[in-house]
């Protein structure tokens, strides 16, 4: 293994643990961790019963050490409302982020990346100040809006597809297509730039030279070697969709870890959000990590120096 | 006004458009109880639900009503104060908090910029939302505390950019100079470190005031922003969903005033950067 792989893994674990003890802290300084658990109008000694029942009357760091240790364990704790481990609840709707993000990713990948293909070929085409156009809007369109947009177009008006909720295989379209367009609008723009600095090469020059067609070239020279770059941000942006699905879900009711949040925020189940943000870190950092090693995989430079 | 080509070169004429919507949103944010038609609050009940252009007595409802016969126009004019307000004071805080953060980290260096720089790393490794989202349930909804989490979730934004600032600028003869002649630490800093980063940082202002936007109006859809009465253009859109079907409006025109001005706010911020690192 590499110097920079070990180092890349360490700030990884770092990083982890990190975020851990942050989401530790955090609900300590909120004042009494306890009134974050319970229901609202809860007696005195409710209150007291389940600060001694958590641990919560024993010194921080005690606190600290136990919880890191149940962390290890792959210990999430218990649903405060539904008296389930935390682990089984996200299990039962991790499914459905996962087929949400999935299908939105094959959409943005599948659409936005030849989109930029396209645009970087035939830069003054009309469709490419179209795609341009798109690109920019994509970027500042709240999903919670185009999310009511599409309700009302596919759903209310023309009646095509369901409104919300997942009872049908097709219920995953509109969600999916809406959580999909800033990453579309990303993987268009990123794939643009990649291909046009692959077209100002001089080997492009000499394939053009020798008598190859700008749609040859591109496909057989430019498409390998831009496609790194597209790879690379694509393990960003899983994790961007995956963060995108918090409001996507709620709007469309899809029952996924994002609905999951909300709902335990709004029913005050502290575990499961605390456990929901756990894991949405740990996702981000490791797909980062992922990231830099496709990196570094691909290009030998970033692996000799590190990346700073 | 004047076409003049200094004006063309420092502000392209596609750009005015944009310059004109943000101009507009701010004039409509600081003048709102003088432009508004209505009092964003009264309530109606007979005027409930009404689409746009609705005449009822002597009430023009431009934009419609929403499903307490409120007018929909008069409470997007004093969203707007809302959307602005909060983006506004978090970019400031959470800019003033990194970039000192990020000078001391610097400037100091050791232990105390380790532990500044990592706790960086660490607060930027969470996805945005999340940690918005699990702090604000842990600090409960409302203005302020939309305010202090939006601060406390991106300071480190600044506080990176702020840190390999410092650090190119700090050992420069100018600087050591004056530390040479006397110049107390927070003199240096202020005086003499943070005008020449404060280019930088702008750039980042422009990249987050949009996002800043978008958050706030994300949380107060999910209702874990700014409270009810008060008007913030994702809480109405949020209402406005329920009654998708029987009055549209509600649910699209705050939408669509919130992708204006984050679109323009993009645009724009997209143009500053170009101008600042010299790309025109």
């Amino acid at each position: 293994m590499s110097r920079f792989l070990v180092r890349r893994l360490l700030q990884a674990v770092v990083s982890i643990l990190g975020v851990m003890a942050l989401i530790f802290f955090l609900q300590r300084l909120s004042g009494d961790p306890v009134l974050l658990l319970v229901s609202e109008g809860a007696s005195q000694q409710a209150i007291d019963a389940l600060r001694s029942n958590l641990g919560f009357d024993r010194p921080m760091l005690v606190q600290f050490a136990d919880y890191m240790t149940d962390l290890a364990r792959f210990d999430l704790g218990q649903s405060v409302v539904q008296q389930v481990p935390v682990a089984e609840i996200i299990k039962s709707r991790l499914p459905y982020t996962i087929w949400l993000a999935g299908a939105a990713l094959l959409l943005a990948l599948g659409i936005g990346a030849p989109l930029g293909v396209f645009m970087a070929m035939r830069r003054n085409h009309p469709l490419s100040k179209l795609g341009m156009g798109f690109v920019l809007a994509g970027q500042s369109l709240p999903t919670f809006w185009s999310g009511v947009i599409l309700i009302l177009l596919f759903a209310v008006t023309l009646g095509w597809l369901p409104t919300s909720g997942a009872r049908a295989a097709e219920s995953v379209i509109l969600p999916a297509f809406c959580l999909s367009l800033l990453s579309m609008a990303t993987f268009a723009r990123v794939t643009r730039t990649a291909v046009l600095d692959e077209l100002s090469k001089p080997y492009i020059r000499a394939a053009r030279a020798k008598g190859l067609s700008l749609g040859q070239t591109v496909r057989r020279h430019a498409l390998r070697n831009s496609a790194i770059p597209v790879i690379s941000i694509a393990a960003l942006e899983i994790a961007n969709l995956l963060s995108g699905a918090v409001i996507v879900e709620t709007v469309f009711a899809w029952p996924g870890l994002g609905q999951l949040t909300i709902q335990s925020i709004a029913a005050r189940d502290f575990p499961i959000v605390q456990a929901i943000v756990l894991l949405g870190a740990v996702v981000s950092i490791l797909l980062n990590l992922a990231a830099d090693l496709l990196y570094s995989a691909v290009d030998p430079r970033i692996r000799l120096e590190g990346r700073t | 006004m004047t076409g003049s080509p200094r004006l063309r070169r420092w502000l392209p004429p596609r750009l005015w458009i944009f310059v004109a919507i943000l101009a507009m949103m701010v004039l409509a944010a600081l003048l709102a109880p003088l432009i508004a038609p209505q009092n964003p609050e009264a309530q109606n009940l007979l005027g409930r639900q009404r689409p746009p252009g609705t005449e009822l007595r002597d009430i023009t409802y431009l934009l419609g009503s929403d499903e307490l016969g409120r007018d929909l126009l008069s409470r997007l004019i004093y969203g707007a104060r809302v959307s602005l307000t909060v983006a506004a004071l978090s970019v400031l805080v959470s800019g003033t908090i990194g970039t000192a953060l990020g000078m001391i980290a610097a400037w100091l260096g050791g232990w105390i910029g380790t532990i500044i720089m990592r706790l960086v790393d660490i607060v930027l490794s969470v996805p945005a939302i999340l940690l918005a989202i699990i702090t604000v349930a842990i600090l409960g909804p409302g203005f302020v505390n939309v305010i202090a989490v939006l601060a406390f979730t991106r300071w480190p934004r600044y506080a990176r950019v702020a840190y390999g600032q410092t650090l190119g600028l700090m050992n420069l003869p100018y600087v050591r100079l004056s530390r040479f002649m006397g110049a107390s630490t927070p003199r240096v800093l202020l005086r003499h470190i943070l005008p020449n980063i404060i280019g930088p940082i702008m750039v980042v202002v422009t990249l987050e005031f949009g996002l800043m936007v978008l958050f706030e109006a994300g949380l107060s859809f999910l209702g874990l922003g700014v409270q009810p009465p008060m008007p913030s253009w994702g809480a109405i859109l949020s209402t406005g969903r329920n009654y998708v079907t029987t009055a549209w409006w509600i649910a699209v025109f705050p939408g669509l005033f919130l992708f204006l001005l984050i679109l323009s706010v993009n645009v724009l911020g997209d143009h500053v950067r170009d101008v600042v690192e010299g790309r025109r």
